[in-house]
């Protein structure tokens, strides 16, 4: 179950080496940063915005109890119906219990990390219960009994030969490989699905607490589909989405969604207050709003609750020079990239990532286009920090940091730790068997200590009195 | 899953979250007050430029339509050859509706608002439309989007499964900035939002398979407006 | 004809302490002898505090903060009264003027002295431009030379123009562009050595934009950044060659193991 150091390593060198992921990585990662580039030009104010949602995302925060509250309170006033999941295994037991009153078999889907967070498809399924991925690279990703690979381009690891063929295997037909011709094939396949859903469930990209509102931010449409045409809906919503007022999402529409897709406003901005109320003819009539917890309140109030103003833009995946060599799966998590890299070890208490922080050069680059200014070296510094004071650290690895800081804090020790070095270069195989650095002479040359350091330069040079 | 139950678990989830934002300083961060871009922005057939620019962007097209002819000769251009029009004439700009039945257009009949009845079936009027005309509460020049609510819902209907959907919009329902959506759109309906409000910017797509744009994954394939003085 | 370079009656006013850097001390003197030329070239009076060692950055991102702060404490203490501190690494300075201040966060005395330390560190190529003014100063280096942005020079410092202004104004020197000059080379410090493989893909990745752009040499700001792009062309076979800011302006004669070290 561990998510260890050796097999993230694995996982990634297969990736690494794997030449159609590498070539679709590169295409889908710099096609997006193309896009947000193009339109940051038109986004007037953009500094000043970041910094402003960035204090309004923590201030939300630190008053999380009470928008909830507010939240839970517009929700019921419509008739709506509340649930509040500690855990994945209570939110998935919820709907399962739901479907199962309501005689639910087929039901609808959009996309929503967070059910992926939770395994939501596969304890259906496991219940009986078949969910239908109506978000198209989601819905690639479900009949190829995969998991998605980027927050926001789910499918972007498989080549439109291989949906053909997954398309083709599925309907039992031949399915040429044109991007059209398979849309087309899944808008007619799912138009039944929503036509006939007895329930649709989506996560949300905020919810409002004044007015009891969700909120889902879609290109193709599946998402209002799925939000108003099946008779119950069903609504997951991690407990960090909440927004306070309804003006508020100007500012964080405009932030998350050049910073997603590089469109200035998604096609489709579904504001929902369900159920449908008196003066409404179509739209849901039961409506459960389902909140999760799932390790989010143990983040709240610690040193990594930035980590929770994430709006899920998928920016820091484009940029970060890890994920673009490794992709999403070899992360071995819901979350990935730098944000997942921070929340996945934090939300997951069972399956143990404390690989991931590790998965970083620290570059910065992440933090430099997130538009809630989420500070990803510090945090991923502080988780590897916190994992040397729980005592996970490698043994040997504290022994060599131990040995090095005592030497490197005195002159005299450093200067014999230098002759050391020399000495013993030759024996240690001209770097190649140094123990500390084997991961580093696998595939690139290191160079020997100088035959004379810059202080023994410098002292030839300029006299020892000087120095 | 009693109800005493979750009630207790009610509980303890906020307590959870409440222990928790308590160990941090609540007033560190004010609640400053809703940023809104607001600097005026063009007026008249400026902010139409602005509108039809950002919907172009967005896939969409924007027409102009200064009075009954030329309403005439867009729709005229938009529905050529196609003959399954259906429409929802109550949001529509006053005396458009005239222009829309010398096209041939089938209205949908007013619906009786019965929330507890069993679901009324969608009409196959909409489902096999080919050209869906509604109206809408705004449009957005600065993203390119046109607002909708479910009140009664067939207009959304109309946006969300029909292969063309126009919009027609009179130029005074344009506003500038999402923002400005934002303090309008709750004005309009002051004993609470309807069901669903949508903001649709120009025709549905996906990027999903090689990140190859491609029109009309779910909802329509083109998105006009129509923006009309009257 | 003699070629004065600019900035110089700026520049003898001031008198600097080299940080040198562990990595430039060890492995790369010649980028140290190189700096000090240029400096002392510009008539700036250069010293070197003997009792420097690292600045603790390795300990500091692997989470060993205890450790971090140790060889930090030292590193103060060495340049508590230096006046200005200049070291041939973005990333070391970084260390130094960003993170001090937060490795000693509520220390009672040593954050102060952290802080005070943060406003009187510079890059070697910042204090260049910044500081003394300084564009030309009259270095020779034929050949098609590529720059790279070190992560924490660029994104931590925010020093993107002046190494480049600075190479401008070398004779014989033609800049190319690398693309995505800013992406992250690999190196990380000890991501380098943990996600080896990892590493040496994202190396790969400079490697092949260096090939795209025709440049003959890399230049950088970093020896981490280098020491690592060097390793990996070399292990590659690849003729590119790697040199230091500081050794390019120095001029390539004198540079005393040059880049063939390594």
């Amino acid at each position: 179950m561990a998510n260890r150091i050796p097999d993230l390593l694995l996982r990634s060198e297969r990736a690494i080496s794997d030449s159609q992921l590498q070539r679709a990585i590169d295409f889908a990662t710099s096609r997006l940063r193309d896009h947000r580039a193009k339109i940051m030009p038109r986004m007037k104010g953009w500094e000043e915005m970041r910094e402003q949602a960035r204090e309004l995302r923590l201030h939300t925060l630190a008053h999380l109890d009470e928008y909830l509250e507010a939240l839970e309170r517009k929700v019921m006033q419509r008739g709506g119906h509340v649930f509040w999941a500690r855990d994945a295994g209570e939110a998935t037991q919820y709907i399962i219990e739901l479907a199962s009153r309501r005689r639910v078999r087929d039901l609808v889907k959009t996309k929503s990390m967070v059910t992926e967070e939770i395994g939501l498809n596969k304890s259906l399924e496991q219940n009986g219960i078949h969910p239908v991925e109506t978000d198209l690279g989601e819905y690639i990703v479900q009949l190829a009994g995969e998991t998605p690979s980027h927050l926001i381009a789910p499918a972007f690891h498989k080549s439109k030969e291989q949906v053909a063929e997954i398309f083709s295997r599925h309907f039992g037909t031949s399915i040429p490989a044109e991007v059209k011709t398979i849309m087309g094939v899944a808008r007619k396949e799912l138009r039944g699905k929503f036509l006939a859903a007895p329930m649709g469930i989506t996560g949300a990209n905020f919810a409002v607490a004044e007015t009891g509102t969700l909120v889902l931010v879609t290109n193709e449409g599946n998402g209002r589909l799925t939000s108003f045409l099946p008779p119950i809906l069903v609504s997951i919503l991690g407990m960090e989405k909440v927004v306070p007022r309804l003006a508020d999402l100007e500012l964080l529409l405009n932030l998350l969604v050049p910073s997603a897709t590089g469109q200035r406003l998604t096609t489709y901005v579904s504001l929902l207050s369900p159920p449908r109320g008196p003066h409404e003819t179509r739209g849901p009539q039961e409506f459960h709003l389902i909140i999760l917890d799932n390790g989010r309140s143990s983040i709240l109030g610690g040193p990594f609750a930035d980590i929770l103003t994430c709006l899920r833009c998928g920016a820091c995946l484009n940029v970060c020079p890890v994920y673009q060599k490794i992709g999403g799966h070899s992360y071995g998590a819901t979350y990935t990239g730098p944000m997942g890299a921070v929340l996945s070890p934090l939300l997951s208490e069972l399956k143990n990532h404390d690989s991931l922080p590790h998965a970083s050069t620290l570059c910065g680059a992440c933090a430099e286009v997130c538009p809630v200014k989420i500070p990803f070296p510090d945090l991923l510094i502080g988780l590897r920090q916190s994992q040397v004071r729980q005592g996970k650290a490698p043994f040997g690895q504290s022994l060599v940091f131990s040995l090095w800081s005592w030497l490197w804090s005195h002159s005299r020790r450093y200067a014999f730790s230098a002759r050391l070095a020399r000495a013993f270069w030759p024996l240690l195989g001209n770097g190649r068997k140094f123990p500390v650095v084997s991961g580093w002479a696998s595939g690139r040359d290191l160079p020997p200590p100088a035959p004379r350091t810059f202080r023994d330069l410098w002292h030839e040079r300029n006299g020892r009195s000087r120095g | 899953m009693s109800a005493m139950g979750e009630a207790v678990d009610r509980d303890q989830f906020i307590a959870n979250v409440r222990s928790a934002v308590e160990a941090v300083s609540r007033r560190s961060h004010e609640l400053a007050s809703p940023v809104r871009r607001r600097d005026g922005g063009p007026a008249g057939e400026d902010r139409f430029l602005l509108f039809r620019d950002c919907l172009e962007f967005a896939g969409g097209q924007a027409h102009r339509a200064a009075g009954s002819e030329k309403l005439r000769e867009i729709l005229g251009q938009i529905i050529a050859g196609r003959n399954r029009l259906v429409a929802w004439g109550e949001d529509l700009p006053a005396g458009t509706r005239q222009v829309l039945s010398e096209f041939g257009v089938e209205w949908l009949p007013p619906l009786t608002l019965s929330p507890s009845n069993a679901e009324q079936g969608i009409p196959p009027s909409i489902t096999e439309a080919q050209v869906g005309i509604t109206g809408a509460l705004l449009g957005v020049a600065e993203t390119g989007s046109v607002v909708l609510a479910s009140r009664p819902g067939e207009n959304l209907l109309i946006a969300s499964l029909s292969s063309i959907h126009v919009v027609l919009l009179g130029i005074d329902q344009l506003v500038v900035t999402l923002g400005d959506a934002f303090v309008r759109v709750p004005a309009m309906f002051p004993e609470g939002l309807p069901g669903n409000v949508a903001f649709i910017s120009g025709p549905s797509r996906s990027a999903d398979i090689e990140q190859s744009l491609a029109i009309g994954a779910h909802g329509p394939m083109e998105v006009h407006v129509i923006v009309i003085s009257s | 004809m003699i070629h004065l370079p600019s900035g110089q009656n700026k520049a003898r006013a001031e008198k600097v302490s080299l940080f040198v850097t562990c990595l430039v001390d060890l492995l790369f003197p010649e980028v140290g002898l190189a700096a000090t030329r240029v400096l002392e070239r510009l008539g700036v009076a250069v010293d070197f505090p003997p009792g420097q060692t690292c600045c603790g950055q390795p300990a500091y991102n692997s989470g060993f903060h205890r450790d971090a702060a140790r060889v930090a404490r030292h590193f103060i203490e060495v340049f508590e009264n230096s006046g200005a501190i200049v070291a041939p690494s973005g990333s070391c300075a970084c260390m130094v003027k960003e993170y001090y201040p937060k490795l000693f966060a509520g220390d009672p005395v040593w954050e102060g002295k952290a802080r005070a330390l943060s406003h009187r560190v510079f890059e070697f190529s910042q204090f260049l431009v910044d500081r003394l003014g300084v564009r030309d100063l009259g270095a020779r280096y034929p050949g098609k030379v590529a720059y790279h942005d070190s992560c924490h020079l660029l994104r931590g410092l925010g020093v993107r123009e002046q190494p480049r202004q600075l190479l401008r104004g070398v004779a014989d020197l033609e800049l190319v562009t690398l693309e995505r000059s800013e992406q992250c080379c690999g190196f990380g410090g000890s991501f380098a050595v943990k996600l080896g493989s990892i590493s040496e893909a994202i190396a790969d990745e400079k490697i092949a934009h260096l090939e795209r752009c025709g440049a003959t040499t890399l230049t950088a700001c970093d020896m981490g950044c280098l020491m690592h792009l060097r390793g990996r062309l070399s292990r590659r076979n690849k003729s590119i060659r790697t040199v230091h800011l500081a050794q390019i302006l120095a001029g390539s004669n004198g540079v005393d193991r040059g880049e063939t070290h390594g």
